[in-house]
Order: structure tokens, then C-alpha cells, then sequence
């Protein structure tokens, strides 16, 4: 391996420092794609372009904005390239999960699965995509507001009717008994 | 258990106002086995948010993505010097150009000759001196080339 410049990353602080994030990439390009091996696709992808231009990883002052950014323009790119929604629900759900002896998993694990991920699939992509990055990711508002390249005001108003949307309709199928 | 207290984080939930720290707390709760009737409602939600966070990419997947990376990494093959090269081909198709041409303008002339009736001896003279033509002709044959070759290599140094 060639350093050219000294400041620039090795594969070694590659590994350590950025590859950690790829199950965050991961999930939030899943929730995009709808398909496990196109959003593993997506993954690499965005890994091999970092590592491409990691002469200039110093620019950026938030690396994993930055990725989670490349991932969700390729992710929309490969969902419209193919001309279908991400609406496959099942799909996706044969990656081992690590905490399978949960009994919650064997049991209720079907329905809620189903039902949940139907509503936040119904939702309008941006608020899916704020909801996705706060709710499952942990992310600050800063952070989405950079990821998406929204406004902080926009995070919140797509946040709160993302929520206001799937509480409505979490009431709704309860009282019917569904 | 204090339910009041996740009632208050759970409006504050739903408004947009909760800090992550609550959104964790939230989910520890309706994710437990602790949870009364009236909250039942949301539990899905918040399940499914700690499923969502267990879904990981294959093991294989880093093994795969370093090893991709790696090749990446191969310094880039060098540009050949591709003009000196053709330079030479260019040269060798000259040549054999020029040879073609001898051979044309041979084949002419000897197309010409008139077909007689002739003593062995006229026939050894005759056959003498076409022999002499082809090797003159050949000879220039080879000046043209060497010509054309000595034009290449001046060619080549300028562009060296």
C-alpha cells in the first residue's frame, strides 16, 4: 500500500473509523431500497466512493453525515432507477438478527412487524426518512438536518407529522380490533 | 410502576418535543412485559424500533468490502509508450509496401514480354538479364525503404 500523502487514511483507520457505520447505512438505505441485497450494494458503494476520496476525508466536518448522505442518494437513485416503491415488506427481515432468543421475537414478532413497518411505509419519504434517522437511528435533529439537506424547522415538522400520522393510525386499527 | 411518568414522556413523544435520551426510555419500557392496557396500543411501534436497530449486514460483508477495497488500492498500470511502437509497425508496413510495389511494377514489365522462339543461349541471356532487372529493382527497392526508415527514425527523435 502506497501513502501518498501522510495525512491520508489507511485501510487500517478505514476499518476502525468508518466501517463501523455500516449497519446504520444499512438500515436507513433498507428502509429506502426495500431489499436487503440492493441495500448491501448500496453499502459498498458508498464505502469503496469514501475510500476513494479519502485524500480529502479532512473537508468534511461530518464524516458520517456525509456517508449517510451518499447513502441516501443512491438509495433513491436505485429506487427510481428501478421504478417501484419500497413497499415489500417482508423483504429484508432473513438478515440474523443478533438477538433472536428474545421470545418476543417468536411470538408477536409477525404481526408487529407487519403492521408497523406498513405505516411508516405509507408515509410520505421524507418523513420516513426523518422518522428512520431518529426513531431507529438515534440521530440529533443537527444531524438529520445535514444528512437530508433540510432545515432544522423542516426535521421537526416532518418528525412530528410522521408521528402524529402513525399514532392516529395505531388508535385506528386497535379499535377495530385489527 | 409509575405509569404518569410514561404517559408525560409519550405526549411529549408524540409532539416532537422528547430528547433521545427519553425516546430510549420509552422504548425500554414498551419493549418490557410491564405494560398497561391502555398504553398497549403504541407497544408495536416501539418494538418494531428495537427490531429495526438489531438488522445487521452479513457477516462477510467487511471481508468482502476490504478485499474490493485492497484491489482498489493496485497502482494504476502505465500509460506504454504507444507512438514509439506504432512508429515501428508503421516502419515494417513500408517496407513491405515497397517490396509489394517492386513486385507490381516487375510483374508489369515481365507481362509485356512477347513470347518467341528462342536457342538456349538466347534464353540464358534473356533470362540473365531479367534476373539483373530484379535484383536492380530490388536493390532500389531496399533504398527506398532504408530511406523511408532513416525519415522515420529522424520522425521518431523529433518527437522523442
Amino acid at each position: 500500500m502506497s501513502n501518498r500523502h501522510e495525512d491520508e487514511m489507511s485501510l487500517e483507520d478505514f476499518t476502525h473509523l468508518i466501517l463501523p457505520i455500516k449497519n446504520k447505512l444499512f438500515r436507513f438505505s433498507l428502509r429506502i431500497v426495500g431489499n436487503v441485497a440492493e441495500a448491501e450494494d448500496v453499502v459498498q458503494e458508498v464505502f469503496i466512493k469514501v475510500w476513494n476520496k479519502r485524500s480529502d476525508l479532512a473537508n468534511y466536518s461530518n464524516v458520517e453525515a456525509w456517508c449517510m448522505t451518499l447513502t441516501k442518494n443512491l438509495s433513491i437513485d436505485k429506487l427510481r432507477s428501478k421504478h417501484r416503491r419500497a413497499d415489500s415488506f417482508r423483504e429484508g427481515f432473513d438478515v440474523p438478527t443478533t438477538k433472536s432468543e428474545n421470545p418476543y421475537h417468536q411470538t408477536a414478532y409477525n404481526d408487529t412487524f407487519d403492521r408497523v413497518q406498513k405505516l411508516l411505509n405509507d408515509l410520505p419519504e421524507k418523513q420516513r426518512m426523518v422518522m428512520q434517522l431518529r426513531d431507529i437511528e438515534g440521530l440529533a435533529y443537527q444531524e438529520i438536518a445535514d444528512t437530508l439537506n433540510i432545515s432544522l424547522q423542516q426535521v421537526k415538522v416532518n418528525l412530528f407529522r410522521a408521528r402524529q400520522q402513525i399514532r392516529v393510525q395505531l388508535v385506528n386499527s386497535e379499535s377495530y380490533g385489527l | 410502576m409509575d405509569y404518569n411518568n410514561i404517559r408525560k414522556l409519550l405526549d411529549k413523544y408524540w409532539e416532537g418535543e422528547s430528547t433521545i435520551i427519553e425516546e430510549t426510555q420509552l422504548r425500554d419500557f414498551f419493549t418490557g412485559s410491564d405494560v398497561p392496557e391502555d398504553l398497549k396500543a403504541y407497544q408495536p411501534l416501539f418494538q418494531f424500533f428495537q427490531m429495526e436497530q438489531d438488522k445487521n449486514l452479513n457477516g462477510d460483508f467487511d471481508q468482502r468490502l476490504i478485499k474490493q477495497l485492497e484491489s482498489s488500492e493496485k497502482p494504476k498500470a502505465t500509460v506504454r509508450k504507444l507512438p514509439y511502437y506504432l512508429m515501428r509497425v508503421a516502419a515494417a508496413a513500408l517496407l513491405l509496401l515497397s517490396i509489394y510495389f517492386v513486385n507490381e511494377q516487375w510483374d508489369q514489365k515481365t507481362n509485356d514480354v512477347v513470347v518467341e522462339e528462342m536457342t538456349p543461349e538466347e534464353a540464358y541471356e534473356q533470362t540473365k538479364a531479367a534476373l539483373l532487372l530484379v535484383s536492380a529493382k530490388l536493390t532500389k527497392g531496399t533504398d527506398v525503404a532504408n530511406d523511408g526508415m532513416s525519415k522515420m527514425n529522424k520522425a521518431t527523435r523529433v518527437i522523442k
